[in-house]
């Protein structure tokens, strides 16, 4: 076994390998950039280097400078987690030609299952069922017409050249194939500058299971069952499940059976994953499977197959990595129960999933959750309170993995366990998850790859703000720490000689205006006009919920601070997003002139303008980028370009002032 | 500290028929109070919405910290005083939390006569003034004014006590590191515009605030110029050229959010001079009030009922308990504030006297506040207590109250008569604050006994000239007299003139007691120096 590896990764994977390594006695060498300083990852190993700026193509992907530091650090292999370098073949080789083991498959593996077309050639030769089609460079409309008929309908046409489903038609039956084959041929001439298409069977509502399995340079092969993954939104898996539900155990056999024949085919070594797509059953006729590619790392949901196994991943991936045979065999390894992980993200759900960029000021983790480690309720994360989520890397910042006897137990105590996890200071979708546990078709198994899009408008639906969300949001800005000091001033809350001042609020809530007037009555009672309608409430704030009592009923409103005039209220698995209107500094020297605000954190990628500058109404005058999204900033009115304080590759805050535009 | 016990029966006749009665009086003054706040009527409070601007007393709520208690003084000052309405004097004052400071906002209302001074409401801005300097409260004004009422200005202008003397606060104030902001949200036209000038820092909102000594009619009148008021003396001008004001402000509720941010610049934190312990609530209920105190003021009690009903825990260590026992002096908390209570439990005699001022050393000395719960129709009379020498030991209790350092709060629960009202810290005697119960009487003397004592003059005239003077027509003669006194001391006329800071609920009592205190400590409490006591 090793001595000493380094952990090519950052987040909750390099926390997550770091711990297997303590637990195995291996010395620990991480790697983090400029914005990962202090991060979780850099204080968990036994030492932290820092190898450049935030931007990964500097940091996390230089391959020079991790093996840089490998190389001083005297260590002897390197692990390199997920995403980033895990499935570069260079990587690999160098690593390989600097004497050093790579924690993974031999690069010749890697590159070879890395291109999809040459996987798929191999499958097709390995007798290995792939999705039926055609992809070969006969284009005569006869010849397709004759293939299409052979594939059968409904079938997709696809550019050759397209991606992300550009360009691309489904089409149902052989009539209207002729005319939306000329018709998908000419487009994709206009739009990629090739005619040329292919041809692939189209499934309704497939899904996505995969089969994880581990090889050794021994020959031996083992799987360690099947993943259900088919939760998914916009091809991110969001819920995955271990053993897939609803699956029949003799195509589940059929699936390890073909997983392993990959493996084996290409002389596999190290932990991998096999994916498949599977048709749902409808009626009488049976389950289809069809390769679709082999991943050659760990995979972020490997910890729901470590639950059910009872095994730890990466002390296997470590094991073979140094060169041992595996030490167990298929026969030892059980499937007991169930387990669900879903990731959670620092994003925003209802705001079209937009990253929440910001520092989480406060967390609170499910009560009893173990941290990397295979338990009733496990945590695998990166964060710590005072961490900041930056736009530079994937804003997946915890897995909560639930193992239970069975899927409906497995249910049920993730919904308690991510209704204890509190983050505050972001955006997550917590509250998104909830909604898709709780859902119907969820709790029924019937779960596949159109799941959340076909059911996305009533999972990120604003739900409908009741009386009580407007006093919460009244209540948020009373300090509870105020009262403490005892002085009649503090604890006589609304006195007054005779009758109440009525106080006033201006607030939004998911983009509705309301004006609230209010008064208090006392430490524990809240009179509220809202739309000429009076509101009487007896409350208890809480530092971070108010409980609120309204004509005897009781309820818990739970607030989350992400910045200075911006807070969610979360109640019954919903979530409100609350703007209070203040007036901050920018505002006062503004005076007269126009300022401009990012609408949402991230970088500025271009800047057109420079101080002074004349501009019209509608001009672009910069691109902000958070995450992939691109906004262009417009000029709201014609005017010169005014107290310009950003800088091309400036990372903005939600709201931060960027200019004035002075008409 | 031993704690008092009630006699009271709650389901007594006579204490439901007090609870009734007192639960009339307070209804006419809330009924008062509710009209009061309307200000200026529902036409000119539409005006003054459709201007975009906050009425004014919502004007306060936003500047006051949330959920603030607000101590509204002279709240009914300008009631029925003069032919037209000028609820609250036109002009709304009291204390507040702003920014976490105890501070006094003097508020125009511009729907009350386009906010501008009568005499009254002149009284009422010195006499806030007045508070803000006498318990070194920073003070907040939200100007919406025309200035001088001209009608009354004789009234107004020319005296001491006039408007000028709001400037010559504002300078001794400044000159005694006591905060002077002013917020522009309205006209603040000729001598108005002294109130922003004269400040420390000024706030002026858009659209809304204009500062000029000369306003565009004048200007027109004087040199020909013509001129819109913004652009006289808008928020613009007096933010970007003039230097007259410091902070531009979009709206009212900006404008309040720059006021308070302005508190929080001040550099000052409330140091308690008093060892506050905890506050707990009486053992016995404040709203037990109504049927404890008696609906006629000739009927006596026992006013440790009241005190029972007032203070935390019920507490009370009685002092000199058996001496003097027709003033009742003790040491107690009111919401953790200690305190030394002095109160009329019947007519003043030298030992009473002699035992109140007593107290009033000892707590003098030990710097405890004093509060003086006021049911007095004076010292007693007759040829033994002269002979005693009544005259001088009540001077002793008046020279004691009047000299003493430490805050004193007053409320008048009952009668305040003559010489009494001197001895028992009457308004003459500066309290901090003064307050009246819905059931109180204010004279020189109870009617009948006015009514007697000229009475008594016109019969012994008549007498010497062996004029008969039939008792119907001696009542005939009383009764102008007795109707006189009935309304002139009535609580809500005093109050309109401004002889106390405001009638209160009785079961508000403990609380307007304790916010009166807790304002009070923000100003230190110095060494006393009394004056010679006639031994």
């Amino acid at each position: 076994m090793f001595k000493k590896i380094l952990i090519a990764n950052r987040g909750e994977i390099a926390c997550r390998i770091i711990s297997t390594c303590k637990r195995l006695g291996i010395e620990t060498v991480a790697v983090h950039s400029e914005a990962d300083i202090g991060s979780k990852h850099t204080k968990m190993a036994d030492k932290s280097v820092l190898i450049g700026p935030a931007d990964i193509k500097q940091s996390y992907l230089s391959m020079e400078a991790i093996l840089n530091v490998a190389i001083e650090n005297n260590v002897e292999a390197i692990h390199p987690g997920y995403g980033f370098l895990s499935e570069n073949p260079e990587f690999a080789s160098m690593v390989l030609e600097n004497g050093l083991k790579f924690i993974g498959p031999k690069p010749g593996t890697i590159r070879l299952m890395g291109m999809k077309d040459q996987a798929k050639d191999m499958a097709v030769a390995s007798e290995i069922p792939v999705i039926p089609g055609y992809h070969g460079n006969i284009q005569s409309h006869d010849f397709l017409y004759s293939k299409a008929l052979e594939v059968g309908f409904p079938i997709l046409i696809k550019p050759r050249a397209g991606g992300g489903g550009k360009g691309m038609r489904l089409v149902t039956s052989s009539e209207n194939f002729l005319s939306e084959l000329e018709a998908a041929k000419s487009e994709s001439l206009a739009v990629f500058g090739d005619d040329q298409i292919i041809l692939e069977k189209y499934f309704e509502a497939p899904r996505h299971i995969e089969v994880q399995v581990f090889a050794d340079d021994f020959g031996n092969c083992i799987h360690t069952f099947e993943r259900e993954c088919s939760i998914q939104r916009r091809y991110q898996k969001l819920i995955e499940e271990a053993p897939a539900p609803f699956l029949s155990g003799e195509i589940k056999e059929r699936l390890y059976e073909t997983a392993l024949k990959v493996a084996k085919e290409i002389n596999y070594s190290g932990a991998g994953t096999v994916e498949f797509l599977v048709t749902t059953s409808s009626g009488d006729k049976e389950d289809e499977f069809f390769f679709m590619e082999m991943n050659t790392r760990l995979q972020v949901e490997h910890p729901v197959s470590e639950a059910i196994t009872g095994l730890d991943f990466v002390e296997l991936q470590l094991d073979i990595a140094s060169g041992n045979p595996l030490n167990i065999k298929q026969t030892d390894i059980q499937c007991l129960g169930h387990a669900i992980e879903s990731r959670i993200y620092a994003e925003d759900p209802q705001n079209d999933f937009l990253p929440s960029i910001g520092k989480i000021s406060e967390i609170s983790f499910p009560k009893n959750a173990t941290h990397f480690v295979s338990g009733e309720t496990r945590l695998d994360h990166g964060i710590h309170e005072g961490a900041v989520v930056t736009p530079f890397y994937d804003p997946m910042i915890a897995k909560l993995i639930i193992h239970g006897k069975d899927r409906n137990e497995a249910i049920r105590k993730k919904i308690n366990s991510l209704n204890e996890f509190n983050v505050q200071g972001i955006a997550t979708n917590i509250i998104f998850l909830l909604k898709i546990l709780n859902n119907n078709s969820f709790s029924n198994g019937k779960v596949d790859t159109g799941f959340l899009a076909s059911n996305l408008d009533p999972l990120v639906e604003n739900a409908k703000i009741i009386d009580e969300i407007l006093v919460a949001a009244v209540i948020k800005f009373f300090n509870p720490s105020e009262i403490n000091d005892g002085d009649p001033w503090s604890t006589l809350k609304g006195w007054t000689n005779f009758n109440s001042l009525r106080r006033t609020i201006d607030i939004s809530v998911n983009s509705e205006d309301f004006s609230i007037f209010y008064a208090f009555d006392g430490l524990d009672g809240l009179a509220c006009e809202i739309n000429d309608q009076k509101i009487l409430v007896k409350f208890r704030r809480e530092k971070n919920s108010a409980v609120i009592i309204r004509e005897g009923i009781k309820e818990e409103y739970f607030y989350n601070n992400l910045s200075k005039n911006v807070f969610q209220i979360f109640n019954k698995n919903e979530v409100f997003k609350v703007v209070s209107k203040s007036f901050d500094d920018s505002d006062r020297e503004a005076g007269f002139e126009k300022v401009l605000r990012a609408k949402l954190p991230g970088v500025v990628k271009k800047l057109f303008i420079s101080e002074g500058d004349i501009v019209e109404k509608g001009d672009v005058l910069l691109i902000l980028e958070a995450m992939k999204m691109e906004q262009q900033v417009l000029a709201p009115c014609n005017g010169s370009i005014k107290n310009l304080n950003i800088l091309e590759g400036d990372q903005v805050s939600e709201n931060q002032p960027l200019l004035e535009v002075e008409g | 500290m031993a704690t008092l016990k009630s006699d009271i029966n709650t389901n007594s006749e006579t204490f439901l028929l007090n609870k009734k009665s007192n639960l009339e009086l307070l209804k006419k003054v809330e009924a008062t109070a509710l009209e009061i706040d309307k200000g200026g009527g529902a036409a000119s409070r539409e005006k003054h919405l459709s201007r975009g601007k906050l009425l004014p007393r919502d004007r306060i709520a936003n500047l006051l910290d949330m959920g603030s208690p607000f101590l509204e003084v002279g709240k009914f000052a300008g009631e029925a005083l003069y032919d037209e309405s000028v609820p609250s004097g036109g002009v709304i004052a009291g204390v507040g939390r702003v920014n976490g400071c105890e501070a006094m906002v003097v508020c125009n209302d511009a729907t009350v006569k386009g906010g501008t001074y009568f005499p009254i409401s002149v009284k009422k801005h010195l006499r806030a003034q007045e508070i803000a300097m006498e318990n070194n409260l920073p003070c907040i004004y939200l100007v919406d004014s025309g200035g001088a009422n001209l009608p009354s200005q004789d009234e107004v202008f020319p005296d001491r006590d006039h408007f000028g003397r709001i400037f010559f606060n504002q300078a001794q104030m400044s000159a005694a590191g006591i905060p002077q902001i002013s917020v522009v949200m309205g006209s603040c036209t000729a001598g108005g515009a002294y109130v922003p000038a004269m400040s420390d820092v000024t706030i002026i909102v858009k659209n809304q605030g204009t500062i000029f000594l000369g306003g565009p009619p004048l200007v027109k009148a004087a040199t020909g110029e013509l001129v819109s008021a913004e652009e006289l003396g808008g928020a613009k001008v007096h933010t970007h050229h003039s230097g007259v004001a410091d902070y531009f402000a979009e709206s009212d509720g900006h404008a309040l959010e720059i006021a308070r941010e302005a508190m929080g610049n001040i550099n000052k934190a409330k140091k308690y001079q008093i060892n506050k312990i905890s506050s707990e609530d009486p053992l016995y209920d404040p709203s037990e009030l109504y049927g404890v105190v008696p609906f006629d003021l000739k009927v006596s009690y026992d006013v440790r009922e009241v005190i029972a009903r007032v203070v935390d825990g019920s507490r009370f260590d009685e002092f000199k308990k058996h001496y003097g026992e027709t003033l009742v002096c003790g040491f107690s908390h009111v919401h953790g504030i200690p305190v030394g209570i002095i109160a009329n439990n019947g007519i003043l005699f030298s030992e009473s006297s002699l035992k109140g001022a007593h107290f009033v050393e000892l707590c003098s000395k030990r710097k405890i506040p004093l509060v003086f719960l006021q049911n007095i129709t004076g010292f007693m009379v007759g040829k033994k207590y002269e002979t005693q020498g009544i005259a001088k030991d009540g001077a002793k209790l008046v020279t004691a109250v009047a000299t003493t350092s430490v805050p004193k709060i007053t409320f008048i629960i009952g009668g305040s008569f003559g010489a009494g009202n001197y001895g028992m810290c009457g308004r003459a005697y500066s309290p901090r604050f003064l307050w009246t119960w819905p059931n109180s009487r204010i004279s020189v003397m109870g009617g009948e006994q006015a009514a007697s004592v000229l009475a008594t003059i016109k019969r012994d005239n008549y007498l010497k000239n062996k004029i008969d003077w039939p008792r119907e027509e001696e009542e005939d003669f009383k009764k102008p007299i007795l109707d006189m006194f009935s309304k002139q001391s009535d609580p809500i006329y005093a109050s309109a003139r401004l002889w106390d800071d405001g009638i209160i609920d009785l079961k508000k009592t403990r609380d307007i007691l304790g916010l009166s205190l807790s304002a009070a400590l923000n100003a230190p409490i110095g060494e006393t120096n009394f004056g010679i006591f006639r031994m």
